[in-house]
């Protein structure tokens, strides 16, 4: 099943309180152990949302999710099924996203130059709930391949914080199965600039240890429209 | 100093290459009996196995070649994918094999399906004599396959680094010394 309702959003902090306890002493999302939960999040709010279920009603246009897109009318057919290149052309803005670090703009270009559309952190997934149900950690994908149906999560970072994206996203899959993600990390990066010649790219962004200063002002290609 | 000392380790000799080229060969003679199939390859790094596969597969075939922009080269010109070289010959209607010496991430090999398919070819299957699967970022369904191989970066038998290596008569491993990436932990 399709996580409900996802919104658009910038890189959401995580915030680790409220986990209850399960079989193994594991630290297990509320909803993991039975409680309930909510797929539904106030725009922006993760980790500061005070109740839930709460949707953010004032301001509808922030919401996005895979679901309204898929049922959108102009994507779809008869039969229910929907039109890939209709639903791409449908997520393109009028200007790129400002990308959190270099590396993630530079895969959006690449993205960009073979014509796969995408889009920049569209969706954040909740993964762990407190006991009263408020979401208290998420996973906010960096980008969205809406031709292929799958989110990929760029990780240039320390190992340490590659540890906490790795748990995270362990939680992602196990909470939304049917959720493609994959993790593309430091070396897959580094792989990707040298297929392509652009290793002085990745030296300038990545440094000797891998860790780069983030960048707020990386030029931002445009989420890019699919092939005619 | 010879090419065979920046290649750290040898993936696959070239025996067991042309082994299982002969082997694709055999397949393609047995699914395309009393076909005549286009096979559609990328230069360049896809020559050398082309030609060893079509001297493998005893059918009438036929051959195109196509080229295209990579990213890395095109940086500073358009932004986006540009074809170098295209098709000599309609593809309407006929059987097409596309020939590819590696799939990683697959952008390229998307793209160039998608352009195939508006040149409206009766079928369109895939032969690739590398599969990185490791690296893959798009679906592809791959009908041939040669190799599956782990996520290093090779080179040779037309795999090249910065255009060299290409005429190793084996696939290798590249020395991390030779591009600047970190040598392998002891």
């Amino acid at each position: 099943m399709l996580p409900l309702v996802a919104f658009r959003s910038s890189r959401v902090a995580s915030v680790s309180a409220g986990f209850r306890i399960g079989p193994n002493h594991a630290r297990l999302p509320y909803s993991a152990t039975g409680g309930s939960r909510s797929p539904i999040l106030a725009s922006g709010a993760c980790g500061e949302q005070p109740a839930y279920p709460r949707r953010n009603a004032r301001f509808p246009d922030l919401w996005i999710s895979r679901r309204s897109i898929l049922a959108s009318d102009g994507a779809q057919d008869p039969w229910g099924r929907y039109d890939r290149s209709l639903v791409a052309a449908g997520l393109t803005d009028a200007t790129g996203p400002r990308f959190a670090h270099a590396s993630e703009a530079e895969l959006a270009r690449i993205l960009d130059f073979y014509q796969v559309a995408w889009r920049y952190e569209p969706d954040v997934f909740p993964i762990s709930w407190n006991a009263s149900g408020a979401v208290v950690e998420c996973f906010a994908p960096d980008f969205y391949l809406p031709e292929i149906d799958v989110y990929l999560e760029l990780t240039t970072l320390r190992q340490s914080l590659v540890r906490k994206k790795n748990r995270k996203l362990r939680w992602m899959r196990l909470l939304y199965p049917e959720t493609r993600v994959k993790l593309l990390y430091a070396r897959d990066f580094r792989a990707l600039m040298l297929k392509y010649g652009r290793l002085d790219f990745l030296h300038e962004v990545l440094g000797a240890n891998g860790q780069s200063a983030s960048s707020r002002t990386v030029t931002s290609p445009r989420p890019s429209k699919p092939a005619a | 100093m010879t090419i065979h000392e920046d290649v750290q380790e040898v993936l696959l000799t070239e025996d067991q290459i042309q082994g299982r080229v002969a082997e694709m060969g055999m397949e393609l003679a047995h699914d395309y009996a009393d076909r005549q199939p286009v096979l559609v390859s990328v230069l360049k790094g896809s020559i050398v196995f082309l030609a060893d596969l079509i001297r493998a597969t005893e059918l009438p075939l036929a051959v195109d070649l196509m080229e295209l922009s990579s990213y890395g080269a095109a940086m500073e010109s358009s932004g986006q994918v540009r074809i170098l070289k295209d098709l000599s010959g309609s593809i309407e209607g006929r059987d097409v094999i596309v020939v590819e010496d590696i799939i990683d991430t697959g952008l390229t090999l998307n793209y160039l399906l998608r352009y195939l398919h508006e040149r409206s070819p009766a079928s369109i299957r895939i032969c690739c004599l590398l599969d990185k699967p490791a690296r893959r970022l798009t679906d592809i369904d791959i009908d041939y396959r040669g190799f599956t191989i782990p996520d290093r970066f090779v080179v040779g038998y037309g795999l090249d680094f910065d255009e060299r290596y290409r005429n190793l008569p084996y696939i290798g491993v590249l020395r991390p010394s030779v591009y600047g990436g970190p040598e392998p932990r002891a």
